[in-house]
């Protein structure tokens, strides 16, 4: 019983000493506090970078819509990391930039650059963008509204609405897309909207003209009007759960 | 041996400690100094980070505010929100140069009237924004995209377009100094934009433009891409629709 007692005042007496010197230095010694200074202003900086990769995944994702209302497809492919992967909804997954390209390339006849009577706006709205605690990585919940359509074909063209559950990776300082995965919740025709979605209509949109995914759908789901929940990448940011 | 040599020996002890001590302390002094110096710098650099990520918050809460105050025809409070100098630019309109003809361009659209009028929407959706805020911290740029809802007693519209604005801050506040609102389409609701699409909008006869539209164009179904301000964000290429033969060269 008293040895343990005389160990306890034993760590008290390590601590005051070794903390009656800190203390003093905080208040006193000036390279003491300059390092204090030091590490707050690292603080600091570690969140201002981490604004800037969220507005930078962002434009990054902004960027892919509106490059890809246009079909500039270089460019699209441009945003993803060596070995990214592109799944929209049925499409099954392209691995790597020459399948992506492939499969992209494959949605507008081989062709590049905006077509004429061709409208393929994607809406890249609403975004959740979690950065990992490490600064390397990222995830985002990204809403797609789309209005397509076809001039002359005789409907008024398509509405579409999915979810986007992305990863991103930064290589160099630089922000890129390795994963990108559009749950499908529904295409359908202009005319009668939506109560006349069509998994036809989704096909028709998503699924590579003349080449092969590298891996099948990495999900099966009914879209709308089934029932589906895309998983969340994040819990909810106010219970935890 | 004197009596004296004792008292210099230790003289000359405490001198050199004395001395050493200076040495010391003045070499510490100097290396707070520089680190001080560092810090100070390195506040600096923070400081203009926050108020870039700041101004960032500030032309996107803009950009937003403009098309709250178009949705309800606040004509004036739209103009209030250019510099002095500010330009706007919308669809074929034509260009309207300062925050005076600004102001004529957005009475013009419901004359003689300001504000809300019964049985008419202009919805203004200003969304996917992608800022940039130069080195200097005083000319923005953004991209967004334009989504419209437009009625008019029995006429129904959707409406669709780019932006690609820029933005000046003049005495610590950020004001519209070029607001160019390209034209994808409109479509009267009973159509859809795949069956009708309007021509791109004329100037306004009864309020003729101080030049005509900078960039012509034809809107959807005709192909065109909007130039983007920004280079890609991930291969740095540079806009390349400005050179007329870019399709050429991607096919290659």
């Amino acid at each position: 019983m008293r040895s343990k007692q005389y160990a306890l005042l034993g760590i008290a007496a390590a601590l005051a000493s070794f903390a009656a010197p800190v203390l003093g230095q905080s208040t006193d010694d000036p390279a003491a506090r300059v390092a204090a200074l030091r590490t707050r202003l690292t603080n600091v900086t570690a969140r201002t970078t981490r604004v800037d990769d969220i507005n930078r995944i962002e434009n990054l994702q902004g960027s892919y819509g509106y490059y890809t209302d246009k079909m500039l497809w270089d460019e699209v492919v441009d945003l993803f990391a060596d070995g990214g992967t592109l799944e929209i909804g049925p499409s099954g997954v392209y691995v790597g930039k020459d399948s992506i390209r492939k499969y992209l390339l494959s949605l507008s006849g081989g062709k590049q650059g905006p077509l004429p009577g061709v409208l393929n706006d994607h809406f890249e709205e609403q975004p959740i963008v979690t950065v990992a605690s490490d600064g390397q990585s990222a995830k985002g919940r990204w809403r797609l509204m789309l209005m397509t359509g076809v001039s002359g074909s005789g409907s008024g063209g398509n509405w579409g609405d999915g979810v986007y559950e992305n990863e991103y990776v930064k290589q160099g300082g630089v922000w890129k897309i390795s994963k990108l995965h559009w749950y499908a919740n529904f295409i359908a025709p202009y005319e009668g909207g939506w109560l006349n979605a069509d998994k036809k209509a989704i096909d028709d949109y998503a699924l590579g003209k003349g080449v092969t995914p590298d891996r099948p759908p990495s999900e099966s789901y009914e879209p709308y009007p089934g029932v589906f929940v895309p998983p969340f990448h994040y819990k909810n940011p106010v219970s935890g759960q | 041996m004197t009596t004296t040599q004792p008292l210099r020996a230790a003289t000359v002890v405490l001198t050199a400690a004395l001395a050493c001590a200076a040495c010391s302390s003045s070499r510490n002094d100097a290396q707070t100094q520089a680190a001080i110096a560092e810090l100070e710098t390195a506040v600096a650099a923070a400081k203009a980070e926050v108020q870039r990520l700041k101004d960032i918050d500030d032309l996107e809460n803009l950009a937003g505010i403009y098309g709250h105050y178009v949705d309800k025809s606040r004509h004036d409070d739209v103009a209030d929100l250019f510099a002095p100098n500010g330009v706007v630019e919308i669809l074929g309109r034509g260009v309207y140069i300062g925050q005076d003809r600004v102001r004529e361009y957005m009475r013009n659209l419901t004359p003689g009237k300001v504000g809300p009028q019964e049985s008419s929407l202009f919805n203004h959706m200003h969304l996917q924004p992608i800022i940039d805020v130069l080195p200097d911290g005083k000319t923005a740029y953004a991209r967004s995209r334009l989504f419209v809802m437009f009625a008019r007693n029995d006429n129904a519209q959707w409406g669709d377009g780019i932006y690609e604005n820029v933005f000046v801050k003049q005495d610590g506040i950020w004001k519209l100094d070029y607001l160019h609102g390209y034209q994808t389409f409109y479509t009267n609701y009973e159509d859809g934009w795949a069956k009708k699409a309007s021509a791109i909008f004329a100037p306004y006869a009864r309020l003729p433009p101080d030049r005509p539209q900078s960039v012509p164009y034809d809107p959807y179904p005709a192909a065109y891409a909007p130039p983007f301000h920004y280079k890609n964000p991930v291969s740095g290429r540079a806009d390349h629709y400005a050179d007329p033969t870019w399709h050429d060269t991607l096919a290659k």
